[in-house]
């Protein structure tokens, strides 16, 4: 399945005609990305891994109607990720079982206060090699998912400067790749 | 094209995290399409991304992949009843389909709505597919339209070259300073050929130009000569390319110009029945 990797219109092609590898290449390469952003909204380990199937029940269902304009396939699937736990969390149900749960707020109604800290422990790692401004902004619109907008109030900067650091911290991130991963 | 201030905006990274505006976000699009560096650093960022979710050590349990398979292929390929847009209609719980209900009865009285939500419908896929037409149209144009632009690019390019040697070139008409000697055709020549010498008075360069002689052919070169005190010395090899002024050799002082066709490389003496053109001084 190397032959899918760097080749999105190959892995859509093969998306669409429903290719069970495809599908597991789409896993394998994504899941741990896509959970770990779940995860910041939904910390229970159970309803992650349910909300992380539900995405990509929804891909395959959805897959047709993905064209790229919204940005990249694993865009498109972090934005699905991002949806199904929100919604999970307006749930009555989702609502009952957290009462004595560590729900954090949900990112997009709360008021971006303290609340954007990293509190994972794993991530906390992870954001840790590198510089703190830069990370804070990773956090904020990777891990979070907040608007560059929300993320200028927070941070205190005109929206402008947001993608320019954007660049800047992620470049700190594309040098602790490792090769081959 | 230079990529370099789309690749360095940031603009790349907001597209990969998803958050440009969907009309920016199209802009990307295509540029990847066109553009295989902005293709490779959007995988490069996505990369960066993923690697750093996988350095988190948290992960979902092997479990989760087998049931989702096994779920998959109980599902219909192209549903779609489901929305088309990501994560809008929560999967209140995945197991169970939700049970349909309609939100009024159709009846006679109000089949003049039903038409209206049908014409709008209609409509409406019309417009998207012929936003959908259009777009791929846009696509091809905007590929074609940079292929024009490269080839305008060069075109005037070689213009502005050509302009620069014409303003360089046309010292030699206007500057009293050289003397012009037109080389004319031998009685056995064809009437049309002529050639140029240019001799700074002041210098005593010597510079050549081609107005109207044949192409010399494989394997000949035209070579020039200058008649000092009766005796032809060469002036150097003579490129027969036309609208350039080439540089000969110095002379102090010459009668008269000639050019012959001579073997490629040249030769230390003409060749006199291969005499083309002559000047007097």
């Amino acid at each position: 399945m190397t032959d899918l990797l760097h080749n999105e219109d190959e892995l859509l092609r093969r998306l669409k005609l429903y290719e069970e590898q495809a599908y597991r290449f789409l896993y394998d390469h994504y899941s741990k990305a896509l959970f770990i952003v779940i995860k910041q909204i939904i910390p229970q380990q159970e309803i992650a891994e349910d909300i992380l199937q539900e995405t990509f029940v929804k891909v395959w269902q959805n897959i047709h109607t993905y064209d790229g304009s919204r940005g990249r396939l694993y865009t498109w699937m972090l934005s699905i990720a991002r949806n199904l736990s929100i919604d999970r969390t307006r749930s009555k149900e989702f609502n009952k079982q957290s009462k004595t749960g560590a729900l954090q707020e949900n990112v997009y109604t709360s008021a971006p206060t303290e609340e954007s800290r990293v509190t994972d422990v794993g991530l906390k790692k992870v954001l840790n090699s590198i510089p703190e401004e830069n990370a804070r902004l990773i956090d904020l619109a990777y891990f979070k998912g907040y608007t560059q907008e929300e993320i200028a109030k927070i941070l205190v900067i005109p929206v402008g400067t947001v993608k320019t650091r954007m660049r800047s911290a992620i470049a700190s991130l594309r040098k602790l790749i490792k090769p081959n991963v | 094209m230079d990529l370099s201030c789309i690749i360095s905006s940031g603009d790349l990274e907001l597209y990969v995290l998803g958050m440009l505006s969907s009309e920016d976000a199209y802009k990307i699009e295509q540029l990847a399409k066109l553009f295989p560096e902005v293709q490779a650093e959007l995988y490069a960022i996505e990369d960066a991304l993923l690697n750093a979710a996988n350095e988190v050590e948290e992960s979902p349990s092997a479990a989760v992949k087998d049931q989702l398979f096994n779920r998959l292929k109980s599902l219909p390929v192209g549903n779609d009843a489901t929305t088309s847009l990501p994560g809008a209609i929560p999967l209140s719980d995945g197991h169970t389909t939700a049970k349909i209900i309609p939100m009024y009865q159709p009846n006679r009285s109000n089949s003049g709505l039903i038409a209206a939500a049908v014409i709008g419908v209609l409509l409406a896929i019309g417009s998207i597919a012929y936003t959908f037409i259009n777009n791929n149209r846009q696509r091809v144009q905007m590929a074609a339209m940079q292929q024009q632009m490269d080839s305008l690019q060069n075109y005037a390019a070689a213009q502005q070259q050509q302009l620069a040697q014409y303003a360089s070139d046309m010292r030699f008409y206007r500057d009293t300073g050289y003397k012009m000697i037109n080389l004319k055709p031998m009685p056995n020549r064809p009437k049309d050929i002529l050639a140029q010498v240019f001799w700074d008075t002041r210098t005593k360069a010597v510079y050549a130009t081609n107005i109207s002689l044949p192409k010399a052919p494989e394997g000949k070169q035209y070579q020039l000569w200058a008649f000092v005190n009766g005796k032809p010395v060469s002036a150097g090899l003579f490129d027969e390319k036309t609208g350039t002024v080439e540089q000969m050799k110095t002379f102090n002082q010459a009668e008269a110009f000639g050019i012959t066709l001579e073997k490629a490389g040249g030769v230390s003496s003409p060749t006199v029945s291969e005499m083309y053109v002559l000047g007097k001084v």
